[in-house]
């Protein structure tokens, strides 16, 4: 054993796992403070030791991203799931009939309650957001706002905040409204691409609302939240203090939430 | 029984990937395993039985990978020319020489015997503790921290630092590893 060269010695399955704890800071402060001695005093260790340490922070540095292509399929991939399963949960639910209702009225009618709140979004009450989307998804009193010079803006803004053109997305806008809610200014503007598809862009003046229920996705990396109203998906997200909303009724949640990251 | 959320896989993508490309050695292999763990993990309904989100999608990944690697042993192997492998990542924040270290970092991991590789992926890789990796490999506590020990010895020595190890502030330490 001594001819061998000193890193090529083995040791005991105990040191070796004192040894790994050490470098990653899992192991007892205690233990860890007599390894590190241990390894002050012998070469051999201290060698040891500094390889795990250095095989540690190359590891921890690692920070791959999945590419775009990948995040986008899985986030499809999820989406379709999570309608599978809504469609499941519809089909479970017992028939209610007269004679039921007759004679369990109240308690039918929680269950139906429960299982729309459940299929909005799981939240216990409406929220702010969601009593605002709607607008996003009404018909257009307006022209489209005229594009800025430059072609990545139109004339269109709140508080700041300007909407986009998209037209290099293959979004064109078509129409825009303005409304009040709550003492909120919207101003809403509605896109349609070249296969006819559709989404309204609001954009609330004032403090943000509130937002419950739904689903937080990631799209080009951005964190969106992403609700069902009815049939339309809305994706709404804060940006500079204020309330974004992005809806569609024709439009898939996926490339809802793409458009939607490029604004976040 | 708490159920897992079909999202986790969106919230833990990142490490997923990262996982796969150091058990396949090969970005086009991870991506590829990523999307077939996904589509086995929504096929159904699952139940966590008391593991962590992440901890269940590693477990599933692994199962994964091990069976995809037994089926392709069984088909005709093709290897990749120079010319067929990727081109360097195009992300406007990855500098050419860290992609390289990345890329030659994960090559060496998919090259480690694979108890080794298995436990490093869990814990140095993917984050999750000691107890969770020996839960998922099937083994002791203690048998992981050695076959890390050997793991990261093998890395360290094919990086080729046996000089004294960089500084270790500053190294990635907004991630717990239990």
């Amino acid at each position: 054993v001594t001819d061998q060269p000193m890193e090529e010695r083995e040791i005991p399955t105990e040191a070796e796992a004192e040894l790994a704890g050490t470098a990653d800071d899992t192991l007892q402060p205690d233990r860890a403070e007599r390894v590190r001695r241990e390894a002050a005093a012998s070469p051999e260790l201290k060698l040891r030791l500094e390889r795990q340490r250095c095989a540690v922070d190359a590891l921890r540095a690692l920070d791959a991203r999945a590419p775009d292509s990948l995040r986008e399929a899985i986030v499809t991939a999820v989406a379709d799931a999570e309608r599978k399963a809504q469609r499941r949960l519809r089909w479970r639910l017992p028939a209610v009939r007269p004679l039921t209702l007759a004679s369990g009225g109240l308690a039918a009618a929680a269950a139906v309650t429960v299982l729309a709140v459940v299929l909005i979004g799981g939240g216990s009450e409406a929220p702010t957001v969601q009593q605002a989307a709607p607008i996003a998804l009404r018909a257009p009193t307006g022209p489209p706002p005229r594009t800025l010079p430059g072609g990545r803006e139109i004339a269109a803004e709140v508080d700041g905040i300007d909407f986009p053109t998209w037209s290099w997305l293959g979004w064109e806008p078509t129409g825009q409204r303005t409304d009040t809610i709550e003492g909120h200014k919207a101003l809403t503007v509605f896109y349609e691409n070249g296969a006819g598809r559709q989404i309204g862009y609001t954009i609330l003046d004032g403090d943000a609302l509130p937002v419950s229920g739904g689903k937080t996705v990631t799209a080009r990396g951005e964190r969106l939240r992403l609700l069902r109203l009815g049939k339309a998906y809305v994706v709404t997200w804060r940006r500079n203090g204020h309330t974004c909303i992005l809806a569609t009724r024709t439009l898939n949640p996926v490339r809802l939430a793409t458009l939607a990251s490029w604004e976040t | 029984m708490a159920r897992l959320d079909p999202q986790a896989l969106v919230e833990h993508l990142d490490r997923l990937y990262r996982a796969a490309w150091a058990l396949c050695g090969s970005r086009e292999e991870a991506e590829d395993l990523v999307q077939e763990t996904a589509a086995r993990v929504l096929a159904r309904p699952r139940q966590l039985h008391g593991q962590d989100e992440l901890a269940y999608l590693i477990r599933a990944l692994r199962n994964t990978f091990l069976l995809s690697r037994r089926t392709a042993s069984r088909r005709p192997q093709v290897r990749a020319t120079l010319d067929q492998v990727e081109p360097i990542e195009h992300r406007p924040d990855s500098r050419p020489d860290a992609v390289l270290e990345t890329r030659e970092l994960f090559a060496t991991i998919a090259e480690l015997p694979d108890d080794f590789r298995l436990a490093l992926v869990a814990v140095d890789v993917a984050g999750l503790s000691y107890r969770e990796a020996a839960d998922i490999l099937e083994t002791q506590e203690a048998t992981i921290a050695s076959r890390l020990f050997r793991a990261r010895d093998r890395v360290a020595r094919a990086l080729g630092d046996e000089s004294p190890a960089s500084p270790r502030e500053g190294a990635g330490s907004d991630r717990s590893l239990r």
